[in-house]
């Protein structure tokens, strides 16, 4: 049963290189990304993008995101559903987002969720 | 923006995104104007990246089109209200803005218009030939720099170069982008369709099979129908270039065997040209019947209707071939009709007969050195039984064939040596 909760957060970097994809290009991409949505809509509860900039906050100073030590943010995230973290990774790694990356600061970080209840 | 139930998102055919960048290309030009085309591109380039990513997570919206035509239309007025440091120093606003927040709105009919009115931009005269070419693959077909490069044997570089000359000539000439009068129109129609033609030959006569080679013939189709639907450019010339281009459309999967080869015309399977095209090519030649003109589009035309309409190889009827093109040698004068003429020639009339032909005409220098000149000799004289004139001039001919042509050249060199052996 898939009852445990995971975070994909897809990060891109912060200064991504200039490749202009073709309006063809962008479409076999699309149509990839629905496949994927397609395939595992049973356990995808929600997605969305995180829009740039942002702020940021420490103690006494709020900063412009993003935070400036980090080489990459994070684009957006999608919040699954799965039996174990092994097939968690699973569908993040069947996304189209690892393949279509053209720098090596793209990566997804597959977090479970604690679950923290109040008995 | 109105989201679809889940589950089920707008279905986005085939060159969707390609297609629409065209149409997008053409309305935001008539909207803010012809000097703005690279901000208006890099803004329409921006809204299909945002589409793709929230697209790819919800599903597209119920009305694409007018979602990417909002999103790269404020796109557009950020970047000239300075809100984006985008903008080139030549593009950047003088005077006055759209007095409109919202997008003004955008009917089908208008979007022919605005198609139809960017190609005439694209092929305006003063405009280098060849950067028309790369400018409406560009601007209207809504192909990358990389994928142009590829169909046309070109460098990106030089892509690059080509538009950006395309684009600064346009400014420079302060090109509106407003419908041209029937008139004006009628004059630069010769332009357009050459530059459609051209667009349909780059992908015909390439020899490589990618899906590219097929696409760029169906776009030269569909802005040829785009002039054909539009009572302005809906003359008889049009809908003899249609016709020409059907005809040619319904046999470009004969044209190359499964190993890649290039098949002659003798070669090709004839059960397998597109009957359906062929069909709808007839109907275009009988609507470009109607009234005086006859163009040279109507000549080529009837050519490839001869091709079409022969039974086999044998039974063309190459008289009436070799006529048309005396015709279209008089309505644009080529060496190239001349030698396709003595081709039909030597079918009727015999190899000696067309040799005579092409001794007769006076070529500039290029063409004598040109390839397919060189090739056509050469098989005319192995064909009349001069087995060594014939090999020096398929020997010539090898320099500057492609790959697939290569091949048949060398094996005709070999038929040659061995014919020569057994004497």
């Amino acid at each position: 049963m898939n009852t445990k909760k995971f975070l994909l957060l897809f990060h891109f970097p912060k200064n991504p290189p200039a490749v202009k994809s073709s309006p063809e290009q962008m479409q076999a991409l699309y149509g990839q990304w629905r496949a994927w949505t397609d395939k595992f809509k049973a356990q995808i509860l929600d997605s969305d993008g995180l829009k740039p900039g942002g702020k940021h906050l420490t103690k006494g100073v709020i900063t412009d995101g993003p935070y400036a030590e980090s080489k990459d943010v994070i684009g957006s995230f999608t919040l699954i559903t799965a039996d174990s973290l092994e097939s968690a990774v699973k569908i993040a790694a069947e996304s189209p987002f690892l393949s279509s990356a053209n720098a090596p600061e793209y990566r997804i970080e597959v977090r479970e969720f604690a679950g923290y209840e109040l008995k | 923006m109105t989201e679809p139930a889940r589950g089920q998102p707008t279905e986005i055919v085939e060159h969707y995104f390609r297609h629409e960048y065209g149409r997008l290309v053409s309305t935001l030009v008539r909207v803010f104007g012809v000097h703005l085309l690279e901000t208006i591109e890099d803004s329409i380039q921006d809204a299909l990246q945002l589409a793709l990513t929230s697209w790819s997570m919800k599903g597209a919206p119920e009305n694409p089109g007018a979602w990417l035509y909002r999103v790269a239309y404020n796109d557009v007025l950020d970047v000239l209200r300075g809100n984006k440091v985008r903008a080139r120093a030549a593009e950047r606003a003088t005077g006055e803005l759209p007095e409109y927040d919202q997008p003004p709105p955008r009917f089908t009919h208008e979007v022919a218009d605005d198609q139809l009115r960017m190609l005439c931009v694209c092929c305006d005269e003063r405009v280098p030939v060849e950067s028309q070419l790369v400018l409406a693959l560009k601007t209207l077909c809504g192909f990358g720099v990389g994928e142009i490069a590829a169909a046309l044997f070109l460098t990106e570089a030089n892509v690059r170069k080509r538009l950006e000359r395309a684009r600064d000539r346009l400014r420079e000439l302060q090109i509106d982008a407003e419908t041209p009068e029937r008139s004006a129109l009628e004059a630069r129609l010769g332009s357009v369709h050459t530059v459609i033609y051209l667009l349909f030959n780059a992908g015909y006569h390439s020899s490589h099979r990618e899906i590219i080679r097929r696409d760029l013939c169906l776009e030269a189709i569909r802005l040829g129908r785009l002039l054909a639907e539009h009572e302005t450019a809906a003359l008889p010339s049009t809908f003899a270039l249609l016709a020409l281009m059907h005809f040619h459309a319904a046999r470009l999967n004969s044209r190359v065997d499964n190993e890649g080869r290039l098949l002659l015309l003798e070669e090709q399977d004839r059960s397998q040209w597109d009957q359906e095209l062929i069909a709808r090519g007839c109907e275009w030649l009988q609507r470009s019947a109607t009234g005086e003109s006859f163009s040279r589009w109507h000549a080529e035309a009837g050519i490839a209707f001869e091709h079409c309409r022969a039974p086999s190889f044998a039974a063309t009827r190459w008289s009436e071939i070799a006529d048309l093109y005396s015709m279209l040698e008089e309505l644009a004068p080529s060496p190239l009709n001349v030698m396709n003429r003595a081709v039909a020639v030597a079918q009727f009339r015999g190899p000696e007969a067309a040799l005579a032909l092409l001794a007769g005409a006076q070529p500039p220098e290029s063409v004598l050195h040109w390839y397919l000149w060189q090739a056509v000799l050469g098989e005319l004289h192995r064909n009349a039984g001069h087995l060594e004139v014939a090999r020096t001039h398929l020997t010539l001919a090898l320099e500057g064939a492609s790959e697939a042509e290569r091949a048949l050249l060398r094996a005709r060199i070999a038929s040659c040596e061995r014919r020569e052996s057994e004497r």
